[in-house]
C-alpha cells in the first residue's frame, strides 16, 4: 500500500484543511497531546506551522496545504496544481485610516509587514523603492506606533485593522488556501496525485455550483 | 561546529572516482571550466560581481559557459566537477558529463546508458530517467504566442487550472492537457520512441509534463529521480554549440551523496 505524507497548517485554516480532506475521502486523525504527527490509513499526518508547509513539502513530504501567500514569500521549488475552495482573503496595502495617499506616490515609505518578498517585488514591478521592516506578527501596531509608514498584510473581515484605527487602501492580490505537491511525489505517486487531484477539483466544482 | 570538512571530502571523492572510472572508461576526458568568467547574458547561474570595470559571474552553470564560448570543432567526450553557486551563494557539486558535436540520438542514448552504468556502479537501483521533448511543447506555444508566458508557468506548477482559465480554443486546451498528463512508454513522438526502445530499462519513462527551464535546451530533455529522496539526483538534455549537436547531464553530488549515506 502506497503511504502518504501530509503537512497540514496548524492555524486558521488546519479545520477547513481537515474538513475538505475528509470531502475527498482522506480522514485526518488529530494528534495525540502535544505531539505534532498522527497516522491513519496510510497516511502520515504533520502539523507545521502554516509558514513551513511549503519547505517540508519542497523537502520530500509528499503533498501539503497552505495560503498562496505562504507559497508566494517563500518561493519553495513544488508543485501547485489547485486552489482550494477556502482560505480566501486579500493581501492588501494599510493606512492609518486618517491618511489619503495612493500607492503610486508611496516612493520611500517605510513599510512593515510579514511579507517582505511579497511587498519589494510589489512595489519594485511598479518602480517605486521602499523600505521594508520584516516583521513576525502584529503588524498592525507598527502602523499604530508610527514606526512604519503603511503596513502590507492579510485582510480577511477586515476587523482586526478597524479595531486599530487603520483602513484597507489598496489590494495586492486575492489570496486562497492552496494544495502543494512534491516535484518528486508527482512522478513517482503519479495516479494517486492525478486522482487526487481530480477528487479535489470535482469537489471544489461542486461547491461553485451551489 | 564546523563540518568535518575531511569526512565530507572523502565521502565526495569516493563517489566522484567511480563516476570518473567509468566515464573514463569509455573515452571522456577532463574539462576544467574557470571559476570566473566575463558576464554573459547567455550565462545561467553564477554569482555575479563587477570590479570597477567589467561584471563578472563567480561559478556559473557550466553547459551555458560551453555554448556561449562557441568553439566546438571536433567530437568531444568531456566531463567536469563544479560548485555551481546560485546568486544568494549557494551552491550545489555538480559532476557533468557531455558529448559535444555527435550523431542525433545516439548520443542522448549514450548519456541515459552512462547514467544507468553510473549510477548502478554507486549501488543506486531505485531511480527513474524521465525523458521529454521540448519540441513538442514548442508547436502549442507558437500557436498562442501571446499565452506563452502563462501556459509555461502552469507547466512549471503543474496548474491546469491556468490553462482552464485561459480563453483559448477547447482544442488546444486539449493539447495542452493531454501533453500535461501524458506519461508512459510511447508517444507520438518519434525520436523518444526510439530512445526509450534502445535503451530498454523498465526505469525510463516519457513524461511530457517534465519541461526543462534551462534556455538552452532545444529538445530531448531528462532528470533523474528516486522515490528514496525528495530532490532531482540530476538533469540534462540536448542543446547545440555553434550548430553542433550535443547532449549532457549533470549529477547533483549532494543528493547522490545522501541516497548513499
Amino acid at each position: 500500500m502506497t503511504t502518504i505524507s501530509t503537512a497540514l497548517p496548524s492555524g486558521r485554516l488546519l479545520e477547513d484543511s481537515k474538513d475538505f480532506l475528509k470531502k475527498i475521502g482522506i480522514n485526518v486523525k488529530e494528534p495525540a497531546n502535544r505531539e505534532l504527527i498522527s497516522y491513519e490509513n496510510g497516511y502520515t499526518f504533520y502539523f507545521p506551522r502554516a509558514f513551513d508547509v511549503p519547505v517540508y513539502v519542497e523537502n520530500g513530504v509528499d503533498i501539503g496545504i497552505c495560503g498562496s501567500d505562504v507559497v508566494l514569500e517563500r518561493n519553495n521549488e513544488v508543485y501547485i496544481p489547485l486552489e482550494l475552495p477556502f482560505g480566501k482573503c486579500r493581501m492588501s496595502i494599510i493606512l492609518p485610516e486618517n491618511r489619503e495617499i495612493s500607492f503610486q506616490k508611496m516612493e520611500g515609505y517605510k513599510i512593515a509587514t510579514k511579507y517582505p518578498e511579497i511587498t519589494k517585488n510589489f512595489f519594485s514591478e511598479k518602480g517605486l523603492k521602499v523600505k521594508i521592516l520584516k516583521l513576525n506578527g502584529a503588524v498592525e501596531l507598527a502602523a499604530k506606533t508610527g514606526i512604519a509608514d503603511a503596513i502590507v498584510d492579510i485582510v480577511d473581515t477586515g476587523n482586526t485593522i478597524k479595531a486599530n484605527n487603520l483602513k484597507e487602501a489598496y489590494k495586492i492580490m486575492d489570496i486562497s488556501a492552496v494544495l502543494l505537491v512534491n516535484r518528486i511525489t508527482q512522478k513517482t505517486k503519479f495516479d494517486f496525485i492525478n486522482d487526487l487531484i481530480n477528487k479535489a477539483k470535482n469537489y471544489k466544482n461542486g461547491v461553485k455550483g451551489h | 561546529m564546523k563540518k568535518d570538512i575531511f569526512a565530507e571530502s572523502q565521502k565526495l571523492s569516493n563517489i566522484v572516482n567511480k563516476i570518473r572510472s567509468v566515464l573514463i572508461k569509455h573515452d571522456f576526458y577532463e574539462l576544467f571550466p574557470p571559476s570566473i568568467t566575463k558576464y554573459s547574458e547567455n550565462l545561467i547561474k553564477g554569482l555575479k560581481f563587477a570590479d570597477g570595470r567589467n561584471f563578472y559571474l563567480l561559478k556559473p552553470d557550466v553547459t551555458s559557459w560551453l555554448i556561449d564560448m562557441d568553439k566546438v570543432e571536433e567530437k568531444e567526450k568531456v566531463f567536469y566537477i563544479s560548485e555551481v553557486l546560485d546568486e544568494n551563494l549557494s551552491g550545489v557539486w555538480q559532476f557533468g558529463f557531455e558529448i559535444l558535436n555527435g550523431e542525433e540520438v545516439k548520443i542522448e542514448e549514450e548519456i541515459l546508458r552512462l547514467t544507468i552504468e553510473i549510477l548502478s556502479l554507486l549501488d543506486i537501483k531505485n531511480f527513474f530517467i524521465d525523458v521529454s521533448s521540448i519540441r513538442s511543447w514548442e508547436r502549442i506555444l507558437k500557436a498562442v504566442p501571446q499565452y506563452r508566458d502563462k501556459i509555461l508557468r502552469a507547466v512549471e506548477l503543474r496548474n491546469f487550472e491556468i490553462i482552464e482559465n485561459l480563453p483559448l480554443d477547447e482544442e488546444v486546451k486539449l493539447s495542452i492537457a493531454n501533453l500535461f498528463n501524458y506519461r508512459g512508454k510511447e508517444t507520438n513522438i518519434p525520436k523518444l520512441n526510439t530512445i526509450i526502445k534502445n535503451i530498454n530499462d523498465p526505469r525510463i519513462y516519457i513524461d511530457l509534463g517534465t519541461m526543462k527551464y534551462m534556455n538552452y535546451y532545444e529538445d530531448v530533455v531528462f532528470e533523474i529521480y528516486s522515490p528514496d529522496n525528495g530532490y532531482l539526483l540530476g538533469n540534462g538534455g540536448q542543446y547545440k554549440i555553434n550548430g553542433k549537436y550535443s547532449c549532457g547531464m549533470a549529477l547533483n553530488l549532494d543528493i547522490i551523496g545522501e541516497m548513499m549515506r
